[in-house]
């Protein structure tokens, strides 16, 4: 199925591109409103049928390596921008979202990933699905909100206007812990199956937990009189970076070196 | 704050929530240096009696003191955020620091989770989640109880993973073919009967199919543009890199006898495949195999460096049959493999590992004999989190965002 992946790439690069170009006057005409939402509509059908058709290729869920996830967040991510388009009519943010799943679609295009069918009998299990998915899910919410903080970084700093973007990022904070929550139990659950034990500090759980945490500040803070700022804005902007490292970070980690958590290839 | 009350001065916010954080990590290290200790670990039924005692003097002290300016802010977000911020930190340092359960008490760095400074956060983190709960346990409307299922059930599952940690046994044992073995061995080697008997009757695994890889002989690594690909059938034509390699034999278990190799099932053998790789400089052909004791590996070199090998085929799943014997007589047949544990007797027996020289010959199976009986605590925890993030996640979609 991979070797199909280029000309489906080059064709949702270009379903994609369009819609990240005339998403600009999505608000302005009825016409442009239906062509955007129609080809983002179109682009994530594809994704969804190239993801099954892969899933079905390699008898295995499509989420062991890296570039098969990157494939799940160029899908996941165009997905939060078309709800939020919907909900708050946020034109901007949807064409963040677009550029953030093309650049995941061209990482994947230029530097392609070694597939194949071999899954370790650890991984096979009823909550490799569920966990890696909802992970998926929680990290583009919160991938999406720390584009909200580094944007209302920017204008404070150099634009020097005290927009606030941090309350559209509340909704956007509350989907990902959400999800963020439901993937450490899922992987709880998962470990006392495979390894014995709910919680091992594995580098990477400790990881997932200072993540998590990092996010829980932020919810308490904005619950507090901390609602606005610089200061929050930058709690939510190094929560991500927190996410990050616990993403693809460890593998770079002294502490990390034994983890059962690195990607294959 | 705006500067005009001074420190220690009620209502407590965040400055004296983080300082409380930074004294009890002072104090936690310095009674570790002194006392030359680790936090203690206290096993059933002192545990429960702590816990216990513990919850009465939540309830009390909140119901007796309730206008107490302290009790008071051990439920505000402050709080919360201060304990949080001690405990996100020494995360952070066990993130950083690699760790070793058997690092000496001395050490401050390396064996956190049994550290009393890490003792000293959870209990602070337990004591403020504890209030935070007792606050808001009434009135007993649905936000509450929403609240509750985030707020309570953290705190279950965090006192309950604290104070069971204490009963927990992880034991290994050595299952042997048609031979019951008493005896298990724990992390630091010491000899233990567990009160079951387990006997290997079958030992079996299954493999994937052995992969042809294009491999560096200099950087001792696969060739990472190549992709390398199962051998699963004769007469399969493949694309390595720029080679075409068509496998025309192909053995999954064999052995090199007289200058070739013939199908063999036993010990000591290995997978082997005849390929013919044909490229731009022309054709060359020969066998491929990952090497053992009696089977010394051979590749078909490409070039000076890189050459195309075999690689041992990776485990698909590993099975053991098992009879468990009771102390009291019962006799439980059971199929274990790696995801798949067998409850039996307050023992979960979990597949480990086996000899991995022999391969599917092994005739032991390493098994993990399994026991937290404060598993169920932990869960109904879990459970309620679950519970409350399914609603935190309905209240961000409803909660309205907007630009101001």
């Amino acid at each position: 199925m991979w070797e199909h992946y280029s000309i489906f790439s080059l064709l949702l690069l270009l379903v994609f591109g369009i819609a990240m170009i005339i998403v600009w006057w999505y608000n302005k005409s009825r016409l442009i409103r239906i062509l955007t939402e129609g080809l983002v509509i179109f682009g994530l059908a594809l994704m969804m049928i190239f993801i099954t058709l892969m899933w079905i290729s390699l008898e295995r869920p499509p989420l062991r390596t890296l570039g098969e996830t990157r494939l799940w967040y160029a899908l996941f991510l165009p997905l939060i921008g078309y709800v939020v388009l919907k909900r708050w009519k946020y034109n901007w943010f949807m064409c963040y979202c677009l550029v953030m799943g093309i650049v995941f679609l061209l990482i994947n295009l230029l530097k392609p990933d070694i597939h194949d069918k071999t899954l370790m009998p650890a991984l096979q299990s009823v909550w490799f699905v569920p966990h890696v998915i909802v992970y998926i899910a929680g990290y583009s919410f919160l991938g999406a909100s720390a584009l909200i903080a580094a944007m209302g970084l920017y204008y404070r700093y150099f634009i020097r206007k005290n927009e606030t973007f941090v309350s559209i990022a509340d909704n956007l904070v509350y989907g990902g812990f959400a999800f963020l929550t439901l993937g450490l139990v899922f992987g709880g659950l998962w470990a006392k199956q495979a390894w014995g034990h709910y919680w091992t500090w594995d580098p990477k759980e400790t990881w997932a937990l200072i993540t998590w945490l990092a996010y829980m500040v932020f919810i308490h803070l904005r619950h507090s009189r901390i609602k606005s700022g610089t200061t929050i804005l930058w709690i939510l902007f190094l929560s991500f970076v927190t996410l990050l490292i616990c993403w693809f970070g460890i593998s770079y980690l002294p502490a990390a070196q034994n983890s059962v958590h690195v990607y294959a290839g | 704050m705006k500067g005009v009350r001074k420190a220690w001065q009620f209502p407590w916010g965040f400055r004296e929530s983080l300082f409380i954080a930074v004294a009890l990590y002072v104090t936690g290290s310095f009674i570790q240096i002194f006392s030359k200790s680790f936090a203690p670990l206290p096993q059933f039924p002192n545990n429960l009696i702590i816990l216990i005692s513990y919850i009465v003097f939540i309830v009390v002290v909140r119901l007796l003191f309730v206008k107490n300016p302290i009790v008071q802010w051990l439920s505000t977000v402050p709080a919360a955020v201060g304990s949080v911020t001690v405990f996100g930190v020494l995360s952070l340092m066990m993130g950083l620091i690699p760790q070793s359960p058997v690092a000496l008490p001395e050490d401050l760095f390396h064996n956190i989770t049994n550290s009393w400074a890490y003792f000293l956060a959870l209990l602070y983190i337990l004591t403020v989640l504890g209030f935070t709960v007792m606050k808001r346990i009434l009135p007993f409307t649905l936000k509450n109880i929403w609240f509750q299922f985030n707020h309570l059930g953290l705190w279950i599952v965090i006192a309950g993973a604290a104070f069971g940690a204490g009963d927990i046994r992880r034991l290994k044992m050595e299952t042997r073919l048609n031979e019951p073995v008493w005896i298990a061995i724990d992390d630091f080697g010491n000899q233990i009967e567990p009160g079951l008997a387990v006997e290997l009757q079958n030992f079996s695994i299954e493999f994937y199919s052995p992969a042809i890889t294009l491999y560096d002989f200099k950087t001792e690594k696969p060739v990472k543009k190549a992709k390398p690909y199962l051998a699963d059938s004769v007469g399969q034509k493949i694309k390595i890199g720029d080679w075409n390699v068509t496998v025309d034999s192909l053995f999954k278990s064999a052995m090199w006898v007289g200058g070739t190799f013939r199908r063999f099932n036993g010990p000591g053998a290995v997978p082997a495949a005849y390929i013919r790789v044909s490229g731009s400089s022309g054709e060359i052909s020969g066998w491929i195999n990952p090497g053992n004791k009696l089977n010394p590996s051979q590749a078909i070199m490409i070039d000076n460096n890189t050459g195309l090998i075999l690689q041992f085929p990776r485990p698909e799943k590993y099975v053991s049959e098992i009879k468990i014997y009771s102390k009291s007589d019962s006799i439980y047949n059971a199929t274990i493999e790696v995801n798949s544990p067998f409850y039996a007797e307050g023992w979960r027996i979990y597949q480990l590992s086996f000899n991995e020289e022999l391969g599917e010959w092994s005739d032991i199976s390493i098994i993990e004999l399994n026991r937290d009986p404060w598993l169920p605590v932990v869960y109904i925890g879990l459970f309620m989190m679950i519970i409350g993030a399914i609603y935190l996640f309905y209240a961000g979609m409803k909660k309205k965002g907007e630009m101001k």
